[in-house]
């Protein structure tokens, strides 16, 4: 296994290594940027990315994944449904549950099911050292660990203790001036109406399938689905909780006071957009640090479900999980959740 | 004519910004004239514009205290050079606000006019027919006798006071007086035996006035409320607000956003828009409206078209009460869908380039722009803000008002201000829309300002006048 297939399919990169575009199967939205960091930086931006539908029978993660029970702290079981009997789930990277009477649990790992299947997860993350207090009600909704833990929990995939990430969540509360303590709820739950708006800041645009995620303009995050209404489903998980918590971490600044040159009203609307595409292409650059990916990560299958194959990806600035699928002799990418390591979102704190 | 856009020598904002601005109670200092910081704002207003002085303080959401003083300054000043017309105004006016204050406001107001010697006929009519026709005459004259023994002097004239009290003291039996201006001889006459009672003596103790004193104490002086509660009537908001319970219009949107064409839904939906387009006043000038019809705006979960359904809402009565309307669509669905020749509705898609859609109405030449939007920019942050900072650079300085689509009142709207040196105005429910309008209309050239204002104040006096029917004939 290794990453060409990743290289071919959604990131073309030069033969010098130090240049990466996408691949032309990939369409580009108009970066949307909310948002201001103390020194007038734009907070978070997010880049629409529209690529090939890989078919219905991969079913959304809210709608075709169901929490089917919590068996005791670390174990949870996911079931799969569909009409399709074809259909298959690509359990979301770092997918987390919050649910009434019952412990808070975030999964370590990706996993493939088909329809019908049952599968107990024993290496869930119980993300609330104690009591919880602040569970809302009885409707039950998923998350996307935070960026700053998804690299520890892909690390302790496979292990069986619960606990295991108490100790990052505590660091992360401490981090963001929230008592130590390993409950996650204190930010997904209590700061769930302002991460909430990271849904309507940030808008998904019809028939995308991922998105590229800066957070003061360096590239943090790749997510791509296999289809738009999978990724519609996984947005507002991955946009208000794993990348909007460090975003709202970078805010509270003012946005800068920027003249638009121009003697007419045509000049001005020139202006502007000649500056859009200016930040467009300077986003674009940053995929260049995906350049080395190639060379300098780690490429583990874990799993494989007819034609798919999942693995995981480790590499000095972004880790993660990609599915692909053998089509007519070459490789398609499904799936991919790749983001930045500890040491490189700490280097741009 | 009145420049509408701002009080002579102040910072600009709108008449009717500045009438609503919080201010002091009024406060009579012994010995001395009455004071306060806008008070030559105040006099340079009237003398500009004396009926639209007068009737800006009828507006919604005018505290108290700046009502005080239009009373003081409609009282005080001459009115001898208004057309007839402007005269019947203002006296609508006065009286409604000779209703609607306190009665210790309107007390401090008509001692103010003493010191200040103010001796017009119409001021010495409002003192006395106030006084003894007011519904809770005795309270007042038991409580305050001090106050209107000087105003009833004041006002009558001290020989005319004179010979009245000479005439009670002589023949204790007379139940009539006559005063100048007064209409109610027997109340003139119940009015002065109990606040010159001492002056009247053993005998006529004011008619049982210290048992009256003992058992008025404590009883409050409130007839006011009525209509103080008629001039700023607090809406009733639902307990549970829903995207339905916003207003017959929005619902009607919702229902028809979530479900295909129905020509009943379709037919009422024409009907509600008129009916809410016949009760605003109608604007001689031209909006530009930029929609955003955004994903964000359509919301999700309880609030699922909510906003969205009240911004097209507001959109289609403003096509209705304005001379021209031009729209310009922010977000995918641009043509929308149609519901019979006027009514139109189109998808919440797209994203949130409200900079784009502000330089398109800026290009449509109208009287003032209204960027009608949920508050959340993306597209990108900030640049609804430069491009506004930027037209005036470019000779275009059409008015702008960022109208915010809210799910309630109570909306924490942090961040939800793409721009927050433009004026902005909330709206939730479409009761709110005459005010909306009221904002973007005042905010035009001068001329059209005064013209929309007065226009929407005359119909808001008359129908003041006509649900509340002051008890007072004074001025």
């Amino acid at each position: 296994m290794d990453l060409r297939s990743l290289n071919d399919s959604v990131i073309h990169t030069s033969r010098d290594r130090r240049s990466s575009t996408l691949s032309p199967e990939y369409r580009v939205g108009s970066p949307q940027s909310s948002g201001w960091t103390r020194s007038s930086a734009p907070a978070m931006t997010v880049v629409p990315l529209f690529g090939p539908d890989r078919g219905e029978r991969f079913v959304p993660p809210l709608s075709g994944l169901k929490l089917a029970r919590v068996a005791g702290y670390g174990n949870v079981e996911l079931e799969c449904r569909s009409d399709r009997e074809d259909g298959v789930a690509i359990v979301p990277l770092h997918i987390g549950y919050i649910q009434d009477q019952a412990q808070n649990h975030a999964l370590c790992g990706s996993a493939l099911l088909g329809v019908g299947q049952k599968r107990m997860f024993n290496d869930a993350c119980c993300v609330q050292q104690g009591q919880g207090g602040f569970l809302e009600g009885r409707e039950q909704w998923f998350f996307v660990l935070p960026i700053a833990l998804r690299e520890a929990a892909l690390q302790l995939r496979g292990k069986a203790s619960y606990g295991k990430l108490w100790k990052d969540i505590s660091a992360l509360n401490h981090a963001l001036g929230l008592p130590a303590r390993g409950h996650l709820e204190s930010i997904v739950c209590r700061d769930r109406y302002y991460l909430g708006q990271y849904a309507n800041r940030f808008e998904l645009c019809e028939g995308q399938t991922g998105a590229l995620f800066f957070v003061e303009d360096r590239l943090v995050g790749v997510e791509i689905a296999p289809n738009a209404r999978y990724f519609a489903e996984a947005w507002m998980p991955l946009v208000c909780f794993s990348y909007g918590v460090l975003a709202k971490s970078r805010e509270g600044g003012a946005p800068p006071v920027r003249a638009l040159e121009g003697s007419t009203l045509e000049a001005v609307g020139a202006s502007l957009a000649q500056r859009r595409r200016a930040r467009a292409r300077a986003l674009f650059a940053k995929l260049d640090e995906l350049a080395t990916l190639h060379d300098a990560s780690e490429v583990l299958e874990e799993e494989r479900y007819l034609g798919l194959r999942l693995s995981t990806i480790t590499g000095p600035r972004f880790v993660g999980q990609i599915v692909e699928e053998r089509v007519a002799g070459r490789k398609e990418l499904v799936y991919l959740s790749l983001f930045a390591t500890r040491k490189r979102l700490d280097e741009a704190a | 004519m009145f420049p509408v856009s701002s009080f002579a020598g102040s910072s600009g904002a709108p008449l009717i910004e500045r009438v609503r601005a919080k201010a002091q109670p009024l406060v009579l200092r012994r010995g001395r004239s009455l004071v306060w910081k806008e008070a030559a704002e105040h006099r340079a207003t009237w003398e500009s514009d004396p009926e639209l002085y007068a009737l800006s303080s009828i507006a919604e959401g005018v505290p108290v205290e700046q009502r005080a003083r239009a009373l003081f300054v409609v009282l005080g000043s001459s009115w001898a050079n208004l057309s007839a017309g402007a005269r019947e105004t203002v006296s609508r006016v006065a009286r409604l606000l000779l209703a609607a204050l306190p009665a210790e406001d309107v007390l401090t107001v008509m001692l103010a006019l003493r010191r200040g010697r103010a001796n017009h006929k119409h001021t010495a009519r409002a003192i006395l027919r106030w006084l003894t026709e007011h519904p809770q005459m005795y309270e007042l004259a038991l409580t305050r006798s001090s106050a209107l023994r000087d105003l009833v002097e004041h006002a009558a004239g001290r020989s005319a006071i004179r010979s009245a009290l000479e005439r009670l003291s002589s023949a204790p039996s007379v139940e009539a007086i006559e005063l100048p201006h007064v209409r109610d001889e027997a109340r003139a006459a119940s009015l002065l035996r109990l606040v010159f009672r001492r002056a009247l003596r053993a005998g006529h103790d004011g008619l049982g006035a210290r048992d009256r004193v003992r058992s008025l104490s404590g009883v409050a002086v409130d007839t006011h409320l009525r209509y103080a509660n008629g001039l700023d009537a607090h809406r009733d908001a639902p307990k549970t607000v829903t995207a339905t319970n916003r207003g017959d219009i929005a619902a009607t949107l919702v229902h028809l956003a979530r479900g295909g064409p129905n020509a009943e839904l379709e037919r009422a939906l024409v009907r509600y828009v008129d009916a809410k387009a016949s009760e605003l006043t109608a604007f001689d000038g031209s909006i530009a409206i930029v929609l955003d019809a955004s994903l964000s705006s359509r919301g999700y979960g309880e609030r699922e078209l909510a906003l969205f359904s009240q911004s097209v809402a507001l959109t289609l009565v403003l096509q209705r009460v304005a001379a021209r309307v031009e729209v310009v669509v922010v977000g995918d669905d641009a043509a929308g869908r149609m519901f019979g020749a006027t009514s139109w509705l189109p998808r919440p898609v797209g994203v949130s380039d409200l900079a784009r859609g502000l330089l398109e109405a800026a290009r449509r030449d109208t009287d003032v722009i209204a960027i009608v939007t949920d508050g959340y920019e993306n597209t990108a942050a900030g640049d609804l803000a430069d491009v506004a900072r930027a037209l005036p650079t470019v000779n275009i300085t059409t008015p702008i008002v960022v109208c915010q689509s809210k799910f309630t009142a109570k909306d924490d709207m942090t961040l939800r201000r793409p721009a927050p040196d433009i004026a902005e105005i909330g709206f939730w429910h479409e009761d709110d829309f005459a005010e909306v309008l009221l904002n973007l209309t005042t905010r035009t050239h001068p001329a059209m300002a005064a013209t929309s204002l007065r226009r929407a104040l005359e119909a808001r006096l008359t129908g003041l006048t006509r649900e509340l029917e002051p008890w007072t004939s004074a001025p």
